[in-house]
């Protein structure tokens, strides 16, 4: 009588567990589900593991999943943890059906003054479950200092290049502004940078007389390239920029590794 | 009656009180060992695993257990009180007494030991004064039949999801401690008294039946079966509604968002279907102490001293985890299994010392808690 007893007393234990154990296995597919990461300038889709600490960057976390079933709302919680499992930061998404855009994604910055190096995790729950994860490297922020001998940039700036002996004419720093004329840089950097392993993201800014960036052009290259050609130009035609004393910098992940500035005459 | 009361003592709210202690020492535990405690927010859960709801969710039947047992209890008291012969009044300020014992408690002694007594805390109401507050309010109106304490329990929980709509500034401290304490949850409170004292209203009405009016075991296995019931349904029926009554949506029936609406403050859905799970687990445990008595036996001596249960386990991990930090949540559901174990070996035998000194003292504090 006492073993039947206990008997009972454990299938209902077990059914009880079972029963809580379907309940946490939910009805919605996620195998098909992926989380894809982006950088703010990073272009390889291959790797979106590894970014660096940087100013004006930021990760972008998105889930990439259809739901079979139209809810009239769906619950998401997008969290962000560090190395130690500290929540950086969570996103609570409640997205209707009605909702014109239903993108499950979520941003932190990865600036220096907010973030730290090291390994991060984004995590995705539905209706309070997880049901998708991905872990992501944050490297340090790129110092010159460490890097000063790995990298030589040379600027080279020039009016255009001949149609007919392809060289480049009006190399120099002094420029006049006249209709179509344009100021174009040609950056070349030897690259032997020791112990970065992403891809290196590179800014070139244009800055005026007034010190305002007039204009900007982001560059993706892979860290095995020996010698990385940057080239960018700003018009100088009357009306659109002032005489005055012009500098283009070129930056390597926000870092500036090189500079030259040049003269717009009137 | 039946066979489970002792020198008026009726064992099964004994043991059911019992249980939700240890079930609470479970979730202290968890929140002490557990490092899912680094980023579960307690007004905000998301789960990684199953295991790690089921511990949380364990917890849940905590507060409206205590609640509704400290309903049972002052009714029951009052009621003992007044057949010996001790005067309305009186009967009536010993409860008022108890419950200034108990916000007393919450503000000194339960919101230090969190953190080890490093700090005192004052400024901040817990369970414990909620029930306090709830034991206060349950004497105005003690005396009414069990249709008018149901009818004014249901008139709270059925009001309570109107006033969640109430919006205040709360840049205003003044308007803000009194939404707290009363309606909804924040910094001040988690426990707004006002859906906790219709629990605990519950509790008195529960009494009258399981203690007064229901003469036998079986009698109250089949009312209380049928109440549980009648609870679950009407919850599954609130929440599959999808509107009034709910807080948080939900995934599906059966998957875990749908068992897991707000709790800090409880929406209607939530205090309904933790309403049933309180009536249920009584009714179990009326069944199992006919069954096999010695299974709940454990929980006898916690569900005698609940308030000493609660006081000393806290304070044992808050200075012990928290304040020497021996471990604090470093490990997962095993630590927090293996703490729980420990803190059972500590605490039984503490308890049962308790007991009998709570037995034999005639000292006002020490009868008090």
């Amino acid at each position: 009588m006492k073993n039947s007893r206990n008997i009972s007393f454990a299938v209902i234990v077990v059914l009880i567990i079972t029963t809580l154990n379907s309940c946490m296995s939910g009805s919605d597919d996620f195998s098909n589900a992926s989380v894809s990461l982006h950088g703010t300038y990073s272009e390889d889709p291959e790797n979106d593991t590894m970014f660096r600490i940087m100013d004006n960057t930021g990760i972008t976390a998105q889930l990439d999943w259809a739901s079979e079933e139209v809810k009239e709302v769906e619950l998401w919680h997008i969290d962000w943890l560090d190395e130690d499992g500290e929540l950086v930061y969570r996103k609570r998404l409640n997205i209707h059906s009605t909702d014109s855009a239903k993108e499950i994604k979520s941003y932190i910055s990865t600036e220096p003054s907010t973030r730290m190096p090291g390994v991060y995790t984004v995590e995705f729950y539905y209706f309070r479950e997880k049901v998708a994860t991905k872990q992501f490297t944050l490297e340090p922020a790129f110092s010159l200092e460490q890097h000063q001998d790995e990298l030589q940039t040379d600027i080279i700036l020039y009016r255009g290049t001949s149609r007919k002996t392809g060289k480049r004419v009006g190399e120099g720093t002094e420029f006049t502004l006249r209709k179509k004329r344009k100021v174009r840089s040609l950056i070349t950097i030897k690259n032997s940078l020791n112990g970065i392993n992403d891809e290196l993201l590179f800014k070139v800014k244009w800055i005026d007389p007034q010190g305002k960036t007039c204009y900007h052009k982001d560059f993706v290259h892979p860290v095995t390239e020996l010698e990385i050609i940057l080239k960018s130009y700003i018009s100088i035609e009357p009306g659109s920029r002032e005489p005055g004393d012009y500098r283009v910098e070129v930056y390597l992940f926000g870092v500036m590794i090189g500079e030259q500035g040049f003269v717009v005459n009137p | 009656m039946g066979k489970q009361v002792k020198s008026g003592r009726f064992l099964f709210i004994d043991q059911f009180r019992g249980f939700v202690g240890v079930l609470m020492l479970l979730g202290h535990c968890s929140y002490y060992f557990n490092s899912i405690w680094h980023t579960l927010d307690p007004f905000e859960p998301l789960f990684s695993s199953w295991w790690q709801f089921a511990l949380r969710y364990a917890g849940y039947l905590c507060a409206p257990g205590f609640l509704m047992m400290a309903g049972a209890m002052v009714w029951w008291s009052h009621k003992r009180r007044i057949e010996s012969g001790t005067s309305d009044r009186s009967a009536r300020w010993h409860l008022i007494q108890r419950g200034i014992f108990l916000v007393l408690a919450q503000i000194t002694w339960v919101n230090s030991s969190w953190g080890g007594f490093k700090t005192f805390n004052p400024a901040h109401l817990g369970i414990i004064a909620c029930i306090g507050i709830s034991v206060i309010l349950l004497t105005l109106i003690i005396n009414a039949s069990w249709i008018v304490r149901l009818a004014i329990a249901i008139a709270i929980l059925l009001l309570h999801p109107f006033l969640l709509n109430i919006s205040y500034n709360t840049e205003n401290t003044f308007l803000e401690v009194i939404m707290q304490v009363f309606v909804t949850a924040g910094k001040y409170n988690k426990y707004p008294v006002l859906p906790w004292f219709a629990l605990a209203v519950l509790g008195s009405v529960m009494a009258t039946g399981w203690l007064e009016k229901w003469k036998t075991d079986r009698e109250r296995v089949i009312k209380g079966g049928v109440i549980a019931i009648g609870a679950f349904v009407l919850a599954i029926l609130v929440r599959m509604g999808e509107g009034y009554g709910n807080i948080s949506p939900f995934s599906s029936p059966g998957h875990i968002s749908f068992f897991l609406d707000q709790k800090y403050p409880p929406s209607l859905f939530m205090n309904l279907w933790f309403f049933g799970a309180v009536v249920a687990f009584v009714t179990l445990f009326i069944i199992i102490g006919k069954l096999s008595p010695r299974i709940l036996s454990i929980f006898t001596i916690p569900g005698k001293t609940p308030l000493f249960f609660y006081g000393m386990h806290l304070a044992i991990l808050g200075i012990f985890v928290k304040r020497m930090d021996l471990f604090y949540r470093e490990g997962g559901i095993g630590a927090t299994l293996i703490g729980f174990v420990i803190m059972m070996l500590i605490m039984m035998p503490l308890c049962k010392w308790f007991y009998r000194v709570k037995k034999k003292s005639n000292n006002y504090l020490i009868k008090l808690i």
